[in-house]
């Protein structure tokens, strides 16, 4: 019985720890993260590398079915674009239900709710490209909930937020491509579904239920 | 109880086993008839459950959406998870539970017994309701078997019945069903037991189903309640949970996971009992470690009341809460670590007879292991944030609830099926049953471990082709586990049931009270009530 108490709580004491890096400091080479939405995290641990305060925020939008992301120039794209190795405010906004912010790549993951915004700070310390993924189960178009993230210098960075300023690009919604055909499906029961969202993004607004036609 | 003293002057000679199949289909209200119908129900309901996970592995064969169009295939998951835990697992336990607890215990039947009539027949209704759904215009429910608001509130406009009403409402029929099961099971352990037959000389068995359903009657109401208001939000106007109108879709995460994590311990609590009635009749050893596994049975009731919000870690939930659940969820190992070291305890260094119970058992014992290693490893906070909602957990549920739970019940069938029955079952066709479920279970569930370490989301139907490569061993394990089923039915319980030898009435020199009366038990269990005056398991 005290064996595996104590291996147990040693388990637990590791994993404390673990999320206490995951909080203040980054995961070795991964990223920064901070959860408590209001306040700034009480920084107990005494460190040289105390957090800054973000350097960049961005606005991320997520509805049925898709990303967008709001840069602080006002470019919006499909894409998360994020400087390597500086402090980036990730502001969430859901605009119907429950979505969750998963990036595997970077262990994380974070649910975002319609109402409070959620942020997330995060220090990518790689130089690559990742996928997003929306990780909690919402309705028809679910599987097709994904988003690049390109990790890259605050150089290339700065360019791309140039570029698409000047030639914004289109954005492409793969819930609505699939939607407006026919399933590819052996078998179809043309049950209903929410239609999806086309609005450009935003705070407000409602989540509007449309029903598709029964065919 | 006035029908229970009545029994007494019928008590004929039981030695040969009755053929009278048409009581299993009628109002009876013997705990031993009731008992076989739960068994019998649920094991038709988890055929159908089987079926439509079958479905869902042929879609995820393939990377594309291409065999059931989105919806249904959202459906399909919804009503799979559904089946299995509410129609399959948990009504076979109260179902075992209802056959052997009266005869473990030395009574001659359940405390109330037209309740307990009343809750098995609730059940089939519930179920069937449940499963027309399917026949609704926009059909069934398809926001998972957690129906987490907002998105379980989306449903077709104007149209007041839905797949999501009839869940709610079937799921309502069966958990008023479970409660009234819960109050009458604990009455039996607290008040029918036979002179002499103090607490701690219950079998484990009985200890953990007082376990599983005190739970029951503790968080069981707590989802009741969630369903209903989540009914008044979908079609009264209600704002508990809309988070667009003030309302707080995190209460009803609360409220869900505060009985269905402990959910899971209603379903494995009679399983490690079953666990500690097998083993040792199979090592011809006493348990080890009697007290402790019947006190760790409460134990684990005791914890798992305190660990829900491991389910919720990254629902903006706050640090402190994420340790403090962490630290709760992780003891719960520990109660399970005695089990487990009571039950290794118990084989050690004996001779093993290696039947088919014996078998179901011991494999399923091997694969607990990798499905409480990997639930200690979800309790972690870091790692769950990276897995939360990825095939991983599904592997680990899995895990447990079908290469755990299910193969103890199996174990359970073969190991009481010569007392419910009379007759032996097929040893060969139980070892081939046996051999061909380990073997595809671990191909359906393993390669879920790793494709969600991968990053695959869980419930999606179409996916990136880099999973594809599990996905196809464990969909081609999915449809052997569904072959694996056929010479257990076909092979075992019609072809043993109606031509089997006749078996004895300790066929496998157990030391219950239930091994002392005939195979089948007469109808009032004991000629005599047994004074009991030795401690279990000698």
């Amino acid at each position: 019985m005290a064996t595996p108490t104590l291996l147990l709580l040693w388990i637990a004491f590791q994993g404390f720890n673990i999320y206490q890096q995951l909080n203040i400091l980054g995961l070795r080479q991964i990223l920064h993260l901070h959860i408590p939405p209001k306040s700034e995290p009480a920084y107990a641990v005494a460190s040289d590398d105390k957090p800054k305060p973000a350097s960049e925020t961005i606005e991320v939008f997520v509805k049925q079915w898709d990303w967008s992301f709001r840069y602080p120039n006002n470019v919006t794209g499909d894409e998360l674009h994020l400087p390597v190795n500086l402090r980036t405010r990730l502001n969430m906004h859901a605009k119907d239900v429950l979505h969750s912010f998963y990036v595997p790549k970077f262990r994380l993951q974070q649910y975002i709710m319609p109402g409070p915004n959620i942020n997330l700070i995060v220090t990518p310390k790689h130089i690559g490209r990742h996928t997003l993924k929306d990780a909690l189960f919402k309705g028809t178009y679910f599987a097709l909930m994904g988003a690049n993230i390109q990790v890259e210098s605050l150089e290339e960075y700065n360019q791309w937020l140039t570029k698409t300023e000047k030639e914004p690009k289109m954005r492409k919604n793969q819930a609505l491509a699939e939607y407006s055909q026919s399933p590819k499906t052996w078998f179809k029961t043309g049950w209903y579904t929410v239609l999806p969202d086309q609005r450009a993004i935003g705070r407000s607004a409602l989540p509007t239920a449309v029903s598709k036609e029964n065919t | 109880m006035d029908n229970i003293i009545g029994y007494r002057e019928s008590s004929t000679s039981q030695n040969e086993p009755e053929n009278n199949w048409r009581r299993y289909f009628s109002f009876s209200t013997d705990h031993k008839v009731i008992g076989v119908q739960y068994m019998v129900m649920s094991f038709i309901f988890f055929l159908v459950g089987g079926l439509l996970a079958m479905v869902i592995r042929a879609e995820l064969i393939t990377p594309q959406s291409n065999v059931v169009d989105r919806p249904l295939d959202n459906g399909l998951f919804t009503l799979h998870g559904t089946i299995m835990i509410f129609l399959w697992i948990i009504p076979f336990n109260a179902g075992i539970s209802n056959y052997l607890v009266p005869l473990m215990i030395g009574a001659r039947d359940i405390a109330f017994p037209l309740l307990n009539a009343i809750s098995f027949w609730m059940i089939p209704p519930g179920g069937i309701l449940l499963l027309s759904s399917f026949l609704l215009p926009n059909g069934t429910a398809q926001s998972g078997w957690w129906s987490y608001p907002p998105i379980s509130l989306q449903i077709p406009p104007g149209q007041p019945i839905n797949g999501e009403l009839i869940w709610i409402v079937s799921l309502v029929i069966i958990g008023i069903s479970s409660i009234m099961g819960a109050v009458n099971f604990v009455t039996t352990i607290f008040w029918m037991r036979a002179p002499g037959m103090t607490f701690f000389r219950m079998p484990v068995f009985v200890w953990s189903v007082l376990s599983a359903q005190l739970l029951q009657l503790v968080n069981l109401p707590s989802l009741t309640g969630a369903l209903i208001l989540l009914l008044f939000e979908l079609n009264f106007g209600t704002q508990f949970f809309k988070p667009l109108e003030n309302g707080d879709p995190i209460i009803y995460q609360h409220l869900f996971w505060f009985y269905s994590h402990p959910a899971v311990y209603i379903m494995a609590l009679p399983v490690f009992g079953i666990f500690a009635e097998v083993l040792p009749a199979f090592s011809r050893n006493p348990l080890f470690g009697y007290r402790s596994l019947a006190v760790a049975s409460l134990g684990i009731a005791v914890v798992s009341i305190v660990v829900w919000v491991h389910h919720m870690f990254t629902s903006a939930t706050p640090s402190w809460m994420r340790m403090l659940f962490m630290v709760t969820s992780m003891l719960v190992a520990v109660f399970t670590g005695v089990k487990a070291f009571g039950w290794t305890a118990t084989i050690w260094k004996s001779k093993l007879h290696l039947e088919t119970p014996m078998l179901f058992a011991m494999g399923r014992a091997a694969m607990f292991l990798l499905g409480g290693v990997t639930g200690v490893m979800l309790a972690a906070v870091p790692f769950d944030i990276h897995v939360h909602n990825t095939h991983f957990i599904v592997g680990h549920f899995h895990y447990i609830v079908f290469n755990t739970i299910t193969m103890a019940i199996f174990a359970a069938i073969y190991f009481w099926f010569p007392k419910i029955s009379g007759r032996m079952y097929a040893e060969g066709w139980g070892k081939l049953h046996f051999w061909l479920t380990f073997i595809s279970a671990n191909l359906t569930f393993f390669p879920m471990l790793p494709v969600g370490l991968q990053g695959m989301v869980r419930r999606i139907s179409s996916y990136h082709p880099r999973y594809q490569g599990w996905n196809v061993i464990a969909s081609l394990g999915g449809f052997l586990l569904g072959v694996s089923i056929l010479p257990f039915i076909g092979g075992n319980m019609l072809g043993s049931w109606l031509y089997g030898t006749r078996a004895v009435n300790n066929p496998w020199h157990a030391t219950g009270l239930e091994s002392t009366t005939t195979s089948p038990p007469p109808q009032h269990n004991f000629d005599e009530i047994p004074v009991v005056k030795r401690p279990p398991y000698n």
